[in-house]
């Protein structure tokens, strides 16, 4: 595949007959086979050959829509019919799941290709795909620092041309940290907007599903694909999106918080001071602003999302589908224990316990019952700011990537690194990572995020915000 | 303020509960690092007391609703026999599993 394709590239190539579906097909498998990232669990080369020559057909009998033949990567954690699905766990590496999500199945209704099966953090629970089953992901700007997680996968093989664009999940940061870590954009929509059924579930309050892209253009087509009302999921929207504000005149509020925190690399500072010049020669004017709640963020995080794994993950039990002991264990309760115990990795097993623990009898009231009201303030505390301003900007990330093996037996370090992220999740909103200035080779992201439902705004600012910079050259 | 001490032996019952079993030094790795993490988490007290009382007793102007359905049976697009086809056991068209009662562990 040729370097930079994106998926504007792809479909004027396709649709001028200058390559083929098929063709890019075998560059983007051929370009995965040589490559040492490590960024995918399982590659599809029979399948999505098969969807390939289908997209070729359909482009012959002008069926072309915006996706056909467009080579795309998924994250593990995201079910596809008939093709293994692990979530980067132990206790899934032989689970081949009997429906598509319904992200899948809108993207095959567009013969799009779906070349395989990217590495995360088990369950998606990290910020560096370290915490994968199927060993860590390499960062494609330096092969010995993280590409950040948990969608480091998706990440690392867009960055690394591996396929055109990706899909990936967010529940704290993880399409947005690891798309600041690798150069591209990564965009978590609101809650409620893209279906997340068929997803392997972590965090259901928090969990999203997006894109993880070349360019910004990119991000809103591989959005606009995959978002819309779906029946089987009961937080899905009805309501239709709201419509683009102009760029025109738009409020940006730069959280004084944000910039003034102390894990905040300086380097990483000036790239995004840079960003919000170039933000500001798009029209829109830039205040400060205060969000004296957000830094708040990461400990109420800490206390909602493994209450939410410890309740999600306990269907993983050896009994219905996954690694299993049966046939080695006496009774049911071995076959549960032994299971898990054997299966789950460390990570996993750390949020179970600490999740338990939070919501246990004794402790439920001091901290899951202060965590929920202290989401409550976090959440009022962005309407109350989306009163005076359109979009908030800020760094994605505190660092740019770290180095393999610095933080992994650190846990509250590596959860540190999503402390600008977080507060995103917990409000529902939606919310960017776009490429600012690179620091000494290693790439830094800049996060636009926006009021609840107005995902169209903040992805017609990172178009503006690209043309700027001329990064989108496709 | 939230209590910010875990023993091993609390790990231990916490992580029985969640049906997970620790080997001795994992239960104090466990230990120590959820020690530090609920030090940290300690801190969501701070914000619901005192000065950001206020943001707390402001009203909550969204347009969001509970989501109810009926409950009608549809047919599924997933066969019984693919949602079986990952089960560990089976005998005929039911998973099998060994014994809940009377087992050693009980």
């Amino acid at each position: 595949m040729s370097k930079g394709l994106t998926i504007n590239k792809a479909r004027d190539a396709l649709r001028s007959r200058k390559t083929s579906a098929v063709e890019l097909t075998r560059d983007s498998i051929s370009n995965i086979k040589k490559s040492d990232l490590n960024a995918f669990v399982t590659v599809d080369e029979k399948g999505a050959l098969a969807a390939a020559a289908a997209a070729d057909q359909a482009i012959k009998n002008s069926h072309a829509q915006p996706l056909t033949g467009i080579p795309l990567a998924i994250k593990d954690v995201v079910s596809t019919k008939g093709l293994r699905t692990t979530a980067s766990s132990k206790i899934l590496d032989n689970y081949i799941p009997p429906f598509d999500a319904t992200v899948i199945e809108k993207l095959k209704a567009q013969n799009a290709v779906i070349l395989g099966k990217t590495n995360l953090d088990e369950f998606a629970m990290g910020s560096s795909t370290e915490n994968s089953a199927y060993g860590s992901t390499l960062n494609p700007a330096d092969k010995g620092r993280v590409p950040g997680g948990s969608s480091g996968g998706s990440a690392a093989a867009v960055a690394g041309d591996l396929c055109v664009a990706a899909l990936g999940s967010d529940t704290g940061g993880s399409i947005r940290q690891p798309a600041s870590l690798c150069g591209i954009y990564g965009f978590k929509p609101t809650y409620g907007r893209v279906s997340r059924n068929g997803l392997l579930a972590m965090a259901s309050s928090l969990d999203q599903i997006g894109p993880l892209t070349k360019t910004a253009v990119d991000a809103k087509i591989l959005f606009e694909a995959i978002s819309g009302y779906d029946e089987l999921d009961s937080t899905s929207h009805k309501k239709p999106p709201v419509k683009a504000r102009p760029i025109e005149g738009l409020r940006v509020g730069l959280p004084i918080e944000y910039f003034e925190s102390d894990g905040l690399d300086n380097s990483v500072r000036r790239s995004v001071e840079k960003g919000i010049d170039a933000l500001k020669k798009t029209g829109c004017v830039v205040k400060e602003i205060n969000l004296p709640a957000s830094p708040f963020a990461l400990a109420v995080y800490y206390i909602i999302m493994p209450v939410e794994v410890a309740s999600n993950l306990s269907r993983f039990d050896g009994i219905k589908y996954g690694s299993s002991v049966m046939g080695y264990a006496k009774t049911l309760q071995d076959v549960y224990v032994k299971t898990r115990s054997k299966y789950f990795g460390a990570e996993a097993k750390r949020r179970i316990v600490l999740g338990t623990y939070v919501s246990s009898a004794g402790y439920y009231d001091a901290y899951y019952g202060q965590a929920q009201k202290a989401r409550e303030a976090i959440k009022k505390e962005f309407e109350r700011v989306f009163r005076e301003v359109d979009v908030i900007a800020g760094p994605t990330s505190p660092t740019p990537a770290f180095k393999l093996g610095e933080k992994v037996n650190d846990p509250l370090q590596m959860y540190l690194s999503d402390i600008y992220t977080v507060p995103v999740n917990l409000a529902g909103i939606p919310s960017i990572s776009v490429p600012v200035e690179p620091v000494d080779g290693l790439p830094v992201g800049m996060q636009l995020t926006g009021r609840f439902d107005d995902d169209a705004t903040i992805l017609d600012l990172a178009v503006a915000y690209e043309n700027n910079i001329g990064g989108n050259r496709g | 303020m939230a209590k910010s001490s875990i023993s091993t032996q609390e790990v231990a019952q916490v992580a029985s509960l969640a049906k997970l079993a620790l080997e001795q030094n994992d239960l104090e790795k466990y230990a120590h690092q959820i020690d530090e993490i609920l030090g940290y988490v300690g801190k969501v007290n701070n914000l619901v007391k005192d000065e950001h009382k206020v943001l707390l007793s402001s009203p909550a102007n969204r347009d969001l609703r509970n989501v109810w359905r009926e409950d009608e049976v549809h047919p599924s697009q997933v066969s019984s026999e693919d949602m079986l086809a990952n089960a560990p056991e089976l005998e005929g068209t039911h998973i099998k599993v060994p014994v809940i009662l009377g087992g050693e562990d009980e």
